[in-house]
């Protein structure tokens, strides 16, 4: 029989799909030859086997077919003696709804996340959240079925796995990383399992996972002249205050210390103004955490600033509440040589002896500041612990200490004192 | 033997089922006492259908999710009806067909229709891109439909059968005849299906609709869950609201015979708007990203709104010094509604004559009727009520807001904040 025609670009997803099932079939399925997305279908002739002028378009001796599920369900079939399409009607049901589960609930969402990212549609941001949240369903739901299931429906490849890792492997290759597919263990296992199949590698290749999110294109454009506008405005602004300043801080330290200058003043300069979140912190009175935290993680410069949790070391030294209270206190009056780059707050736990002391401290730069650590003798006493803000429980652990939350790691607070 | 179907009685899912259940012979119920968000949300359920969606078909083999699938089953079960084929191609076009219908039409008709419930965000481009996609889908099929009777071959198959009940939710909440009338042999096509014996027993009378349903309040639905939970909380405060009851009396009854401000007698609002005063004052830098998202956090659309006011005599202000000091005046006037209301008010343009904008935001829906009664200035403005569910307004109360420049291409001579 004479060999059947695809019109679609080489790289095309969904006439992998296809080419695939053809493989599986021992059906053969040939590119047409030149073929140009954009151009060749956009012809009178291609119009005429599609309306709608999408790819792939199948033509076969009896006509043409489009909608690329529909292609791979026609090559399976074309010979009747594969395992593809099941052996019961209720295989053939189970393979039809994971068909129509794959490109309503995966695809359609996988593109929804993507096209606008690679220009392809407008980036919303509610579109983009509406997205990741159904697709988080719809792959939270596959997992479930796959953690009992090597396979979609069966004990064999069927169409509706094809058709599952075809749609797949545009999210695998494009955009879900790691730190995403690793909440689907079985959509992962299920995933490399079939893409490394001898009759999809031979269609796909070597298939590696997407390491990073591309970054929003459409949005970055028009803002960049903005950007470029704005630094020139800056510059000016940095130079004139810098040299001002300068003489006035070289009179002040070189009175109480040797050193010319803090070496957190050379740091290269951060968008964070502390000041603000300061007067953000004190100024906010209700709706706490939708305002000042919420701000708070709006402002935060994680590569000018560091955040550190603190532990004392010796909680069974504190037996008495006041004694406890006053020597947070005293910390917190010592610390006042580092008040233009530093924000804290400490905790004292508990509602009975001995009471625990934990804080919550801000510093310019990406570990304690060395004079710091080297002026003020209490910081020896406390355990540090640099934040890790991609860890979701501690940046909470952040939010609440900022909060003065209670109950607070499960108990009471006796008292909570701010640095700022 | 019955095979049972979840799903509410009007799911036009549904339809696509108990429709091919009718041509082919095979009896479908629907499960007694389905109560969708309840019974979708069971146990049982989710193990038929892991995403927790409707419809689910129990067979005596297992169950089966996703409409077209369980369209499928039913249609084949039988194995010597016309709803397939038996010719390859021709199947291959049924299965063609119901995709396209499914991907093209449908996905995009749900695309309008669903923010206009309320179950998804509006969002103004995703609405021109599904009615442009949908208009193309729709060229398309009235192209096929142009030649052809039916979809595929010369008989009522499956294709037609989904194909007419997706077009259903369409015609019946959503295309109204200016848009279809586009499309003649889409609506011949769909006004024969419906009229079909089979069909009309399932969809029965089916009537076109007249308008487009109107787009909801954008944050009225994400705010409700957050009222139900606080107004047991309020219940205790109202035993507070005796006492500034009688202070508010005397205040009041002094400069007007009312005895108390009508805005006083709303429900309780989550927003404080003090608390936005003193953000808006305090915030002096990174005020976009403090001060503007902590507004739209705080902003509660039930309880109070927002406005826009242009004056209507532009042509007056030719001397700045004038302009400015009548912009003052309003201000000082409006202090009566200080407790009630904070606004900004823009003088733009380098040169004369100046033009003069506003942006207010009051307690309540309406204007309230004490300032339009005691500020005479009011009437020298034209009033807009702000729709936050489009974001060119509400970018541009942001910018008012913020005392963007350049504000709709022109630089500003002054702002002034009423807080």
């Amino acid at each position: 029989m004479t060999p059947l025609i695809l019109h679609a670009g080489k790289t095309n997803k969904n006439s992998y799909k296809t080419l695939i099932a053809a493989e599986y079939a021992g059906v053969q399925v040939d590119f047409a030859p030149n073929f140009e997305m954009g151009v060749s279908n956009k012809t009178p002739e291609f119009l005429k086997i599609n309306p709608i002028g999408k790819v792939p378009v199948l033509e076969t001796p009896d006509g043409p077919i489009f909608e690329s599920n529909a292609i791979a369900r026609y090559v399976t079939r074309l010979k009747g003696d594969n395992t593809l399409y099941g052996s019961s009607l209720i295989e053939y049901a189970h393979i039809e709804q994971w068909i129509d589960f794959s490109s309503l609930e995966i695809d359609a969402n996988i593109i929804k996340w993507y096209a606008p990212r690679v220009g392809r549609g407008p980036y919303l941001p509610p579109a983009e959240e509406a997205a990741i949240s159904a697709l988080k369903r719809a792959l939270g739901a596959l997992n479930t079925h796959l953690a009992s299931n090597t396979y979609l429906v069966g004990h064999s490849v069927t169409l509706a796995d094809i058709i599952m890792t075809c749609n797949l492997y545009l999210g695998f290759a494009n955009i879900l990383v790691k730190s995403f597919t690793s909440e689907f263990p079985h959509v992962e296992r299920y995933f490399w399992t079939l893409v490394n199949q001898p009759n999809f590698r031979k269609i796909i290749g070597q298939v590696k996972q997407a390491e990073a999110i591309p970054p929003v294109q459409s949005a970055k454009k028009p803002s960049q002249p903005k950007e470029s506008k704005a630094k020139a405005k800056d510059e000016p602004k940095k130079e004139a205050n810098k040299v001002p300043e300068k003489p006035k801080e070289e009179a002040e330290e070189e009175a109480p210390k040797p050193k010319p200058k803090n070496p957190l003043d050379l740091l290269p300069p951060s968008p964070m103004i502390l000041d603000e979140w300061k007067r953000l912190y004190s100024n906010t009175k209700t709706n706490f955490r939708e305002v000042a935290i919420k701000g708070f993680w709006d402002m935060y410069d994680p590569e000018g600033y560091s955040l550190w949790f603190c532990d004392y070391k010796y909680n069974d030294e504190n037996t008495v509440s006041f004694v406890t209270l006053n020597k947070v206190g005293g910390f917190l009056q010592r610390m006042d040589l580092a008040r233009k780059y530093a924000f804290g707050k400490m905790l004292v736990i508990g509602s009975v002896p001995p009471f625990k002391v934990k804080g919550l401290w801000l510093f310019r730069g990406q570990e304690i500041p060395k004079f710091v650590i080297d002026e003020c003798y209490d910081m020896e006493l406390y355990e540090w612990t640099k934040v890790d803000i991609s860890d979701e429980a501690q940046k909470e652990r952040v939010n609440q200490m900022i909060e003065d939350y209670e109950p607070f790691e499960g108990e009471a607070l006796l008292d909570a004192k701010c640095f700022k």
